[in-house]
């Protein structure tokens, strides 16, 4: 389970980037969070790993408080990040390996390592290549295989479907949906309004720091709201907020 | 279309951060090392003519024959104003020579007498050049072509009407104006202050000799950047193209430079320079103790004046031609290391540059020549008109009048001389030049710009 | 878990082109420059034995006691050892000495030099440690930090549950790790050859000596090492990692300890070396001078006993021989003293130049390895001043020799009353080097103030990287 509680954090040159949110992703949950770029998505997500000092509030993993216990807090949480560059020098088996072990797993068998990397659709082949010839959907895949071998209960994923061509991000579904059925709590951003139509529970749409609307799967299923329009209308309302504090700001 | 693809080339160096450093790193060094290198020298010329006036006073109060036979007179080389820029074999050019009858030229010790001196190199201008710019210049273009390609600019610009080669053409030109711009504006600067400071000024034909200096100084840069160009071309990913470019130029600067000489000496070893002198002694012992056996007492002073000349002329010419011999081998194994050291643009460089500041093997050959053999006849010759026969019986000795002793007139080599022995190796640097723009451009056509 | 990101870190460099370039130019370099200066040792040693040998005949030639008082008797500094890595003051060839009994020794470096390695420095370990290595280190170094930012990696590594300070320090084991061990591999390449070739063979001191600036080479490594890991830590991107390091190794490798000594030639002057050479030779003309005189007065003095002839003039030769003695040895004395006055003052100033240099050099760690190096292997200024004393006594040996030899001796013309010439118990000049744990002591703050940098350094890396923002 991931809470995050009143969380704030304002940047030293005074932006706020994310303003008193909250919210709450239940295990067996998908929750995906969409909004512009500079809406506050990725902040929130750098609070959450302690990557940054949020300012006001908090989050808890599982029940430990992330700003009070960092390293507590971390060993729930599993983490794939939008640019999965990893060690080029090193096979995916390697970077597999090394993660896993940093993860605090150190008898971990050979062919649990095989059935994670056959689970994600990295071919046999592709196991003892070094990582420099892998493609972005390769990688991809590879980072997802790190996130399940530290079998956390909570995964954090920026932008993952970003640059994946259809077929991948069909299989990246599939994944998360076996991960989502396994109970994780599964928290996720995007700008990718057609995957998150497909295996969100819910969706929040995020503007300036602040949760604007958080749409159901129901109310998606039902029809009850257009998702697409929605979106567009938060972003274009942003723009002009962004429009109107940029004349403020250049009044002043 | 040419020059928009120069101007870029320029503009995006000029504004980058690498530039930024480059551009302050030429000018702290060099017109530090300018500053630097101009106030030792008015510092020796200072000593030196502290040296000069001495030598007029003692030659206008030595009187005594004997004390001259004995002790014989001091003088020294005018310090070489162009060491600032390449210092070379200067400190032992700068050693005092010592001309008696009694003995061999002596030549005294060194100026640079802190042994600091010895354990690290000079940092003068063309150290400088050799050295650091050398490894600028590579780092300024070892990613220029793989690194458009990683950025996918390269795409962009193929998918406009630009042939390959005037790519490739703006690129050499660009890096070239940018490095050459920055290391004149910092030997202007640095020029500028020491005329300013120290009234450091130069002659028509030392000036000549500096501006050969300056373009062989950017044929050298160019070569490195053509260099990097080349590996740029050959290599696929920045980061390889940076460990190469790494690679070559520790060879080629640090490597082969250094390694070759001492070769040489194995190649053609010279005997140590402690056993020429000790078969100089056996010489004079030789020829000593022969004359002892036709002294007889009751010489008149006359005679055994006259056997003393002979017997010191014998030496003279026997220990000339010990050291003749000795200097043909010692110019044969500086020739050998020179050829073998060529294959390094770094070498050629730096046998240019000294040639050119007359600081060079040939000009230390040149100084060993003139002291051990022009110089030493000018003082022989002179002997007869110096001394003056003690008039009264009551004077001890002869007199002397050493205002005939001849002056050390050490010139070097002439303009010409230098500018023909330096050509070669300007040449090679020439060709490097060329080779490595012909690979570039070889590659560059082929490149997958993928 | 600091062991499984240390074999990560380690096994990251290993499979790296920047490992394969840095064990390639070590094992090299290494290797290479050691068997050519060998070579030049075996050279060198040859020369210097046979020098020995014409050195003695020279002396067993001259005939008579009085002859070897005024030619005195050559000798050489025997070549160092170590040479064979750690050139330094080698490089300076020498004149042979002529140990005089009337003149306190000074070396003078050679005029007819090596003409080949005249221009070039010399490429011994020392050389590629303190230029090659240490581009290298910051080459090791230069992406530590900020690289694994710029391609995601860290914020990956720091979403499990390590605390931050393993992975600094993992980072900076690995990659020193990685950088030392094909250096060390390469030591004991080196130290194999050496132990292999008769013409060099190493005594313990000098096993110790090796071992010891070895010692030295790593530190300093470390230390160039540290400073690239902290410029990783403060900068965003890579690219501006390596040229600001490039900037830094340029300035103290090819810069700072260059100008020292023609900072300290402005700063802390010292007699020109011909103005102390003319001042002794016009001292020394004085007391020539000054002897003359009183020979010749003495002379005068005993002229008319002498044509008295017969017991007399007996009485009288003798008589003017003990006088003319005396005359002698004090003449003898006074030229000791002005060459030891002169000599003194001038070596006093030009310690004193020299130990400003080397502060203003020390800003510089390489400066600190070059001494610790050479004074350790007995190839630099240390070892100078070494020699120089031990110079100095033997000369003073070879004065109390000559005094016995030619008691009651005329100095000019021979006497009747001399001994045979034997030379075989004259006392021969054999030097000792400086026990190691001297050198070793005299280095101790070269040593510390190396071993203060690498670990200020690493702090300063270690701190940066701890309160970083990770964004």
């Amino acid at each position: 389970m991931l809470e995050i509680i009143d969380l704030s954090k304002r940047y030293d040159n005074g932006v706020l980037a994310v303003d008193k949110l909250n919210l709450t992703v239940k295990p067996g949950e998908v929750f995906v969070m969409l909004g512009a770029n500079g809406a506050g998505k990725t902040t929130t997500m750098m609070c959450v790993l302690g990557f940054t000092e949020p300012t006001g509030g908090t989050a808890k993993i599982m029940g430990v408080d992330a700003t009070k216990d960092p390293l507590g807090a971390k060993k729930h949480v599993a983490y794939v990040s939008e640019n999965v560059r990893l060690y080029g020098n090193f096979t995916a088996k390697q970077n597999l390996e090394f993660f896993t072990r940093l993860a605090g797993r150190t008898q971990v068998s050979s062919e649990e390592y095989a059935q994670v990397l056959e689970r994600v659709g990295l071919e046999k082949e592709a196991v003892s290549r070094r990582l420099k010839g892998f493609s972005k959907g390769m990688r991809q895949r590879l980072g997802i295989a790190i996130a399940i071998m530290k079998q956390a209960e909570v995964i954090l994923l920026d932008e993952p479907t970003s640059g994946l061509d259809p077929k991948g991000g069909v299989e990246f579904l599939k994944l998360l949906e076996e991960l989502r059925q396994e109970g994780k709590a599964i928290f996720m951003t995007s700008h990718d309004i057609f995957r998150a139509r497909q295996i969100a529970d819910r969706v929040g749409i995020m503007s300036s720091g602040r949760m604007v609307h958080i749409i159901t799967r129901q109310e998606i299923d039902d029809d009850r709201v257009d998702l697409s329009k929605l979106y567009i209308k938060v972003i274009e309302a942003s723009l002009e907020g962004a429009g109107a504090r940029a004349e403020t700001s250049s009044a002043s | 279309m040419f020059t928009v693809l120069v101007k870029k080339e320029i503009l995006n160096n000029i504004l980058s951060f690498r530039f930024a450093v480059t551009f302050l790193l030429f000018f702290l060094l060099i017109s530090g090392s300018v500053l630097m290198m101009a106030a030792n020298h008015q510092k020796q010329v200072l000593d030196y003519s502290n040296a000069k006036a001495a030598y007029r006073q003692r030659i206008s109060q030595m009187r005594d024959y004997n004390e001259f036979e004995i002790f014989g007179m001091t003088d020294r080389r005018r310090p070489n104003r162009l060491s600032i820029f390449a210092m070379g074999l200067e400190p032992d050019m700068s050693r005092s020579v010592t001309n008696s009858q009694m003995r061999n030229v002596e030549i005294g010790g060194t100026p640079y007498a802190n042994p600091l001196f010895a354990l690290f190199s000079t940092p003068d201008v063309t150290y400088i050049v050799n050295i650091v710019v050398s490894l600028l210049a590579i780092l300024f273009v070892f990613d220029a072509v793989s690194g458009e390609r990683e950025e996918e600019t390269l795409k962009l610009i193929l998918s406009n009407p630009v042939p390959r080669d005037m790519i490739l053409m703006g690129k050499c030109v660009g890096s070239l104006v940018c490095l050459c711009a920055a290391f004149l504006i910092s030997l202007g600067v640095g020029l500028v202050a020491a005329r300013v400071s120290m009234s450091l000024v130069f002659t028509p034909g030392q000036w000549l000799r500096i501006g050969i200096l300056i373009m062989t100084s950017l044929l050298y840069i160019s070569s490195f950047l053509m260099l990097g160009l080349f590996i740029s071309t050959c290599v696929r990913g920045s980061g390889t193209s940076l460990m190469i470019s790494l690679l070559a130029w520790v060879v080629l600067v640090l490597g082969i430079p250094n390694v070759v000489p001492i070769v040489a000496r194995q190649v053609v070893p010279l005997e140590s320079t402690q056993k020429l002198a000790s078969e100089m002694r056996a010489i004079e012992q030789e020829e000593w103790e022969a004359v002892k056996k036709t002294m007889r007492r009751g010489m008149s002073r006359e005679e055994s004046r006259r056997i003393f000349t002979e017997t010191r002329r014998t030496i003279e010419d026997r220990s000339e031609a010990l050291t003749d011999s000795y200097m043909n081998k010692f110019v044969n194994q500086a020739s050998v290391a020179r050829v073998m050291s060529r294959i390094s643009p770094s070498a050629c460089f730096t046998y240019a540059s000294t040639t050119l500041t007359g600081t060079g093997v040939d000009a230390y050959e040149g100084f060993i020549r003139y002291v051990h053999e022009d110089f030493r006849d000018q003082f022989e010759a002179s002997l007869s008109e110096i001394r003056r026969p003690s008039r009264s019986r009551r004077e001890s000795s002869d007199q002397v009048d050493l205002t005939k002793l001849p002056e050390f007139a050490l010139t070097g080599p002439t303009t010409e001389l230098i500018l023909k022995d330096s050509l070669l190796d300007i040449a090679l640097l020439f060709v490097y030049n060329t080779l490595f723009f012909l690979g570039a451009f070889v590659r560059f056509l082929r490149y997958d710009v993928n | 878990m600091l062991v499984t990101l240390l074999k990560k870190e380690f096994l990251e460099h290993v499979l790296s082109l920047r490992f394969i370039v840095a064990s390639v130019l070590s094992l090299v370099l290494v290797t290479l420059s050691l068997i050519v200066l060998r070579a030049d040792y075996v050279q060198k040693k040859e020369a210097y034995d046979l020098n020995r040998e014409s050195y003695r005949k020279e002396a067993e030639r001259l005939g008579d006691y009085t002859q070897l008082q005024m030619q005195g008797i050559h000798v050489d500094r025997p070549p160092a050892k170590l040479q064979v890595s750690y050139y330094g003051l080698e490089k300076v060839e020498d004149k042979s000495t002529q140990i005089m009994a009337f003149m306190v020794p000074a070396t003078q470096g050679e005029l007819y030099k090596s003409p080949a390695s005249a221009l070039f420095p010399t490429p011994d370990i020392l050389y590629v440690v303190a230029t090659v290595l240490s581009l290298m280190a910051f080459v090791f170094s230069y992406d530590a930090v900020c690289g694994e930012r710029e391609s995601g990696t860290m914020r990956l590594m720091l979403s499990y549950s390590v605390p931050r300070d393993r992975f600094i320090l993992a980072k900076w084991l690995g990659g020193y790790l990685s950088l030392a061990t094909p250096f060390v591999i390469a030591l004991v390449v080196a130290a194999l050859i050496i132990f292999v070739s008769r013409s060099v063979g190493f005594t313990g001191n000098q096993w110790s000596a090796y071992v010891l600036a070895a010692v030295g080479s790593l530190l300093f490594i470390a230390v160039m090492f540290s400073i690239g890991m902290f410029v990783s830590s403060r900068c965003a991107r890579s690219a501006t990692a390596i040229m600001i390091l490039l900037f830094i190794w340029v300035g103290m490798v090819l810069f700072v300890p260059n100008v020292s000594p023609y900072i300290s030639n402005q700063v802390k002057r010292v007699t020109p070396i011909d103005v102390v050479e003319n001042q002794m030779r016009q001292e020394i003309g004085d007391l020539v001078r000054e002897l003359t005189q009183k020979m010749e007065q003495l002379g005068r003095e005993y002229e008319p006993q002498f044509r008295k002839g017969g017991e007399a003039a007996q009485q009288a030769m003798v008589e003017f021989g003990e006088r003319m003695n005396v005359i002698w040895k004090e003449f003898q004395n006074n030229t000791n003293m002005v060459g030891e006055r002169n000599i003194r003052n001038f070596e006093n100033e030009l310690n004193g130049q020299i130990a400003v240099a080397k502060i203003i050099s020390r800003l510089s760690p390489v400066s600190s390895y070059v001494y610790i190096a050479t004074d350790v292997a007995g190839t630099g200024v240390r070892k100078q001043l070494h020699f120089m004393e031990a110079l100095r006594e033997y000369q003073t040996e070879f004065r109390g020799y000559i005094g016995r030899k030619t008691e009651g001796a005329f100095p000019f013309g021979g006497s009747d009353e001399e001994e045979s010439y034997d030379i075989s118990d004259m006392p021969v000049f054999n030097y000792a080097e400086e026990p190691i744990s001297d050198r070793v002591a005299g280095s101790l703050l070269d040593f510390g103030l190396l071993g203060v940098e690498a670990l200020f350094f690493f702090m300063a890396a270690f701190v940066s990287f701890l309160r970083a923002d990770v964004m």
